[in-house]
């Protein structure tokens, strides 16, 4: 009888928690990462993954749109001072952070001050360019540059405003006087932003989770997503991805997946797949600097080696051969630049010129280990150099390992293989990460280039305010860049996604990991 | 002895070898590996598939009669490349054991037959080197070297010597005492000769059963090891790297997986039945 008792009450109890969990239904969006995620702090945000989550937990003044151009997001309204070195913003009033407390102009200051201050993630935009931001009221803020930088407002995005308050009262004993730690250590794992999600929970290497912001001020729309789940997929794991987007355990597949990953989900009856032409370009980077590949001949004769064809058609089919270092989707694309396309009794001219002999050189070629693409480039490549007599030895690297070797220009590979995302859709972007003598040493400029007259070009662009200038120096650098044959410039990636058919509202933005705004989107069965 | 006693010997030794089929099956399968991809060059339809080569025209190909195992993310002939593959495998093999086994079988004879500190201090470093799990070692010396084949190798025979050391030691320790090492004794024979001539023919037949088992150890490892990316640079082909790669295309692409996964099934296979015929005949208990 005891007993009975028991039984009755804990059925009578499973039911009811039964009920309550039907009653509070979730729509839970999981998506797939290619890599981990370093941090979540937006001031040390560098590539993809941690960019996403960005997005996310945090709002910025302005917002990229799908043609390149900026929108308002913070910032109601702004105005540029004609001789482009104040920039004043207008405020949208109300916004709340999640804490509770209202989002304002000292907000917008100190997160910058934080970001120049720590010296990490995206400082490098506004580090010898913004003097000061200065706080007109509660709902105005000027920023004031030192000098003309015409891709100003396109770099904002990258600027997430963060809870000045609420950092500072989490902050920890550190180098910055009375800013403490800036409250890094907090920000590991905490967010402290206004954006359309709140942090929920962080397994490194696993999964990242955050949840709907209900107060958000852009309001919500029905079938909006009350949960994020963002988990590492190893490349090497696309079956895993297959199977996950077959059950519907996956609703988005990342765009880092080989295309046979993408073909199948397209097979599958409940996915398809969205492709857009992006911003990001894949570059064979040649370090310029180490011998043989010092010689300008040498880069001329593999850039006429490489079989272009092959690889737009065969290894990532309905993509475009890159026209010099800039994709033609960005405004300032120089349509007449120098385009190598295989031509082998160029190539051995070429070679001949350098006064090396066929057999003679052996190069080495890095990209991470496990990127398929990656690795079928790399094979193509070693036979196209073979035709023309020159062997090369493939040094598959992981990509921490690679942005060691980038630090220094003896351990810099011959060629990497390297994709250059659009941080902002400017050609700015592409030219001085790359190119310019100040910016050195890392993944993006493994080239070594410190042409003095690229470097004058450059800067020369950075602070002219006249577009039709602007795109006529554009036209040089990229024109000397060709010449020079600093990369093996292959081609702008087709970027793929691999969606559920229920999930809308889906929009790409030619700006890394903006079209992961998961507030845009919803479901619709 | 007699030409015709070895005969007699050997025909004793085939007879009863031949007694079990799992035995004869793997003789005839390592030795037919062994010759194929000694001949791989001759043997195999696409031996340029092996090299640097593309082909993006063929790409994930089914297997058919043109491409028997089909071909992979490059167009590449699946069987050519397993073929090829086996010389990784076997190079590897025969490498670690090469030069694991004459190593620890001297350090073996020699502690085993002087005893005392040298047998103190040799057994103890085997003790020691046994404790290190030989997949861990060989992944850091790669790590620590860079990641190339002989790097490889020599990790996993700086491990591998141990159980050679540790099982003629063990030997040496129960046949000293022989009343034939004795007899060589007092007829004053060199320590040299008692140990080599006298004490070491005994231990042969466990030597030669163990390198046998031991072989599809190192080759199941060595699986392991490309499996992982360690010690083959593309487009070198290596068993354990094919099964990777074509992971990645499971499960509509399977054959890039399956058929190199095979191979390495059957050679360890075959490798272990031919252990298991050795042992029967040799009368050795391991």
């Amino acid at each position: 009888m005891h007993r009975t008792g028991w039984v009755l009450t804990f059925l009578l109890l499973t039911l009811l928690v039964g009920t309550l969990s039907v009653g509070a239904q979730k729509n839970i969006v999981t998506m797939s990462l290619n890599q981990g995620i370093g941090t979540i702090d937006p001031a040390k945000v560098t590539d993809w993954t941690e960019a996403m989550v960005m997005v996310n937990l945090y709002d910025s003044l302005v917002t990229p749109k799908p043609d390149g151009t900026m929108a308002g997001l913070i910032a109601r309204e702004w105005e540029i001072s004609p001789d482009g070195l104040e920039y004043v913003f207008k405020l949208h009033r109300g916004i709340k952070f999640h804490d509770g407390t209202e989002l304002k102009a000292e907000d917008v200051k100190f997160s910058l001050e934080r970001v120049l201050a720590l010296k990490q993630g995206y400082s490098w935009l506004w580090a010898d360019i913004v003097k000061e931001v200065v706080v007109h009221d509660d709902y105005t803020v000027a920023f004031i540059l030192k000098e003309p930088f015409s891709p100003f407002l396109s770099t904002l995005p990258w600027l997430a405003i963060v809870n000045k308050d609420q950092v500072l009262a989490n902050k920890k004993p550190g180098n910055f006087g009375e800013y403490g730690d800036y409250g890094q250590e907090w920000l590991l794992n905490n967010d402290a932003g206004s954006g359309a999600y709140m942090f929920k929970s962080w397994t490194r290497g696993n999964e990242i989770v955050f949840t709907k912001f209900d107060d958000y001020f852009l309001g919500w729309r029905e079938g909006a997503i009350d949960e994020v789940r963002a988990k590492e997929i190893p490349p090497g794991n696309d079956a895993t991805v297959i199977a996950e987007m077959r059950t519907g355990a996956l609703t988005i597949a990342d765009h880092y997946r080989s295309l046979e990953t993408y073909a199948q989900i397209e097979r599958l009856p409940n996915a398809s797949v969205k492709t857009a032409l992006s911003g990001e370009a894949l570059y064979l980077k040649i370090n310029t600097k180490k011998p043989p590949m010092d010689n300008v001949h040498v880069r001329r004769a593999i850039s006429y080696a490489f079989d272009y064809q092959t690889f737009i058609e065969q290894i990532d089919p309905g993509a475009k051969q890159l026209r010099g270092p800039i994709p033609d989707t960005i405004a300032g694309h120089n349509p007449n630049a120098k385009m190598y396309t295989q031509d082998l009794a160029k190539a051995r001219e070429e070679l001949a010129k350098s006064g090396y002999r066929p057999g003679q050189l052996t190069i080495n070629l890095c990209y991470v280990d496990g990127f398929e693409l990656e690795e079928r480039l790399a094979l193509l490549f070693q036979a196209n150099m073979a035709q023309i007599g020159i062997n090369v030895v493939l040094q598959p690297e992981t990509w921490g390992r690679i942005t060691d070797l980038a630090a220094n220009v003896e351990t810099t590979p011959h060629l990497t293989a390297v994709f250059s995302a659009a941080n902002y859709p400017d050609p700015d972007n592409y030219l001085f990460t790359a190119y310019h003598s100040s910016a050195a040493g890392t993944w993006m400029s493994m080239e070594w280039l410190q042409d003095p007259e690229i470097d004058r070009l450059i800067e020369r662009s950075r602070v002219e305010v006249d577009p039709v200038k602007r795109n006529e120096l554009f036209y040089e650098i990229q024109d000397r860049l060709t010449d020079l044959a600093t990369d093996i410039f292959i081609y702008a990636l087709p970027k793929r996604y691999g969606m559920q058919n229920y999930l809308h509202g889906f929009e790409f933005v030619p700006v890394m990991s903006f079209e992961y705004d998961f507030h845009k989107m919803y479901i619709k069965r | 002895m007699k030409f015709a006693d070895f005969r007699r010997k050997l025909a004793q030794y085939w007879y009863r070898f031949s007694q079990n089929k799992a035995s004869i099956a793997g003789l005839i399968i390592t030795v037919t590996i062994v010759l194929v991809t000694i001949l791989a060059p001759y043997v195999t339809p696409y031996p340029e598939h092996a090299g640097v080569f593309v082909d993006f025209r063929n790409t994930f190909k089914p297997p058919s009669s043109a491409n028997w195992f089909g071909t992979d993310q490059v167009g590449r002939d699946i069987f050519t490349r397993s073929i090829f593959g086996y010389r990784f495998s076997l190079i590897m093999a025969g490498t670690v054991l090469g030069i694991a086994v004459p190593l620890g079988v001297v350090l073996g004879l020699v502690s085993g037959y002087f005893g005392g500190w040298i047998e103190s201090l040799i057994m103890r470093l085997t003790d020691i080197v046994l404790a290190l799990p030989p997949l861990a070692m060989a992944i850091a010396v790669s790590a620590v070297l860079g990641s190339d084949l002989g790097n490889t190798m020599i990790a996993l025979a700086m491990i591998w010597w141990t159980w050679y050391a540790r099982l003629v030691h063990g030997m040496v320790v129960s046949l000293r005492n022989e009343e034939y090492v004795e007899a060589a004794q007092i007829m004053g024979a060199s320590k040299l000769h008692i140990m080599f001539r006298e004490i070491l023919p005994n231990c042969a037949p466990a030597i030669l059963v163990k390198t046998t088992l031991d072989a599809a150890f190192v080759i199941e490892l060595s699986a392991g090891l490309s499996f992982l990316g360690l010690g083959v640079r593309p487009p070198e082909p290596a068993l354990g790297t094919m099964v990777a790669e074509g992971a990645r295309y499971l499960p509509a692409n399977w054959w890039m997986t399956v058929f190199p996964a095979l191979a390495i099934l059957v050679l360890i296979f075959g490798l272990n039945w031919l252990a298991d015929g050795l042992r029967d005949v040799l009368d050795v208990d391991l």
